[in-house]
């Protein structure tokens, strides 16, 4: 079995989803039922979200988790 | 949560308002009784009976406000998260909270560490009449360190002969500092692991 990193940073790419879909961060928010302050930080890349959170989000989106989540190579071990 | 506590939550928070309402009566009541001769003794008519029966209506509930903080958990929360701006409009807002939670445990708790070290600590420092000079040693240094649980020294002050015919005569809490600050450290540790067991057994 791989070696995994103790350390994962989470990316998202909700921004693009939401200049496909046209949506404001508000209206993101209002949909899913968080903060706006949520999205900028999961957009940020600051906060991770719950596997619950993830999941109404690709809903919203008519996605899989994969397509809006990705784990960027971090240096920490 | 049941339907009968969600009515005596509901009874609870309109015990909250009146509190907060009224405060401005009740202290309107207390510095006109200490405004004049005797304290109040001596006030009589009707306005003086209102202000005077809406005081110890008010303090009636407010002991009974305070023992439904401290027992009771939902309405602990409910009040408590108004009182300090506590946020938690969502998930995040629950993390950041939580870990907020924790390093306020952590820093209330050496605060209390440290404030129970003083509380005990005696340190004396005495400097020696010229007479008294032994080998060139001019003063001494005491440290000591003292545990009482109970303020007996208080208890004996108290037990004088104005207390004499009271049905019930509350003037404190007869602890030490020391006892207390020990208790809040215990009850602050004890109350943390409950918490999280109880957190853990749900999960």
């Amino acid at each position: 079995m791989g070696k995994v990193p103790t350390k994962l940073s989470i990316q998202s790419k909700i921004h693009v989803c939401r200049a496909e879909k046209r949506i404001t961060q508000q209206e993101l928010a209002d949909a899913i039922g968080v903060t706006r302050a949520t999205i900028i930080s999961i957009e940020k890349g600051n906060y991770n979200p719950s596997l619950e959170l993830s999941f109404r989000i690709a809903l919203y989106f008519g996605k899989n988790i994969q397509d809006i989540f990705y784990v960027e190579e971090s240096d920490e071990q | 949560m049941s339907s009968k506590s969600e009515k005596l939550l509901r009874v609870n928070m309109w015990i909250s308002k009146y509190l907060l309402m009224a405060f401005p009566f009740v202290a309107g009541t207390v510095i006109w009784a200490y405004s004049t001769p005797g304290h109040g003794i001596e006030l009589h008519g009707l306005i003086w009976e209102i202000f005077s029966w809406n005081f110890m209506i008010w303090f009636v509930l407010l002991v009974y406000f305070i023992m439904s903080l401290v027992f009771w958990q939902t309405f602990r929360e409910k009040i408590l998260t108004t009182l300090t701006f506590s946020k938690e409009r969502d998930e995040r807002e629950s993390f950041i909270s939580g870990r907020a939670s924790k390093a306020t445990f952590y820093s209330t708790l050496s605060m209390l560490i440290l404030l129970f070290f003083l509380s005990g600590l005696h340190v004396h420092i005495n400097k020696k009449p010229k007479e008294e000079v032994v080998d060139g040693k001019h003063g001494t240094i005491t440290i000591d360190y003292k545990f009482e649980f109970v303020n007996t020294a208080k208890k004996n002050v108290d037990g004088d002969e104005n207390k004499k015919g009271n049905f019930l005569a509350l003037d404190g809490i007869p602890f030490t500092q020391e006892s207390l600050l020990l208790f809040l450290i215990l009850y602050h540790i004890a109350s943390y692991h409950i918490f999280t067991r109880r957190r853990l057994g749900d999960a």
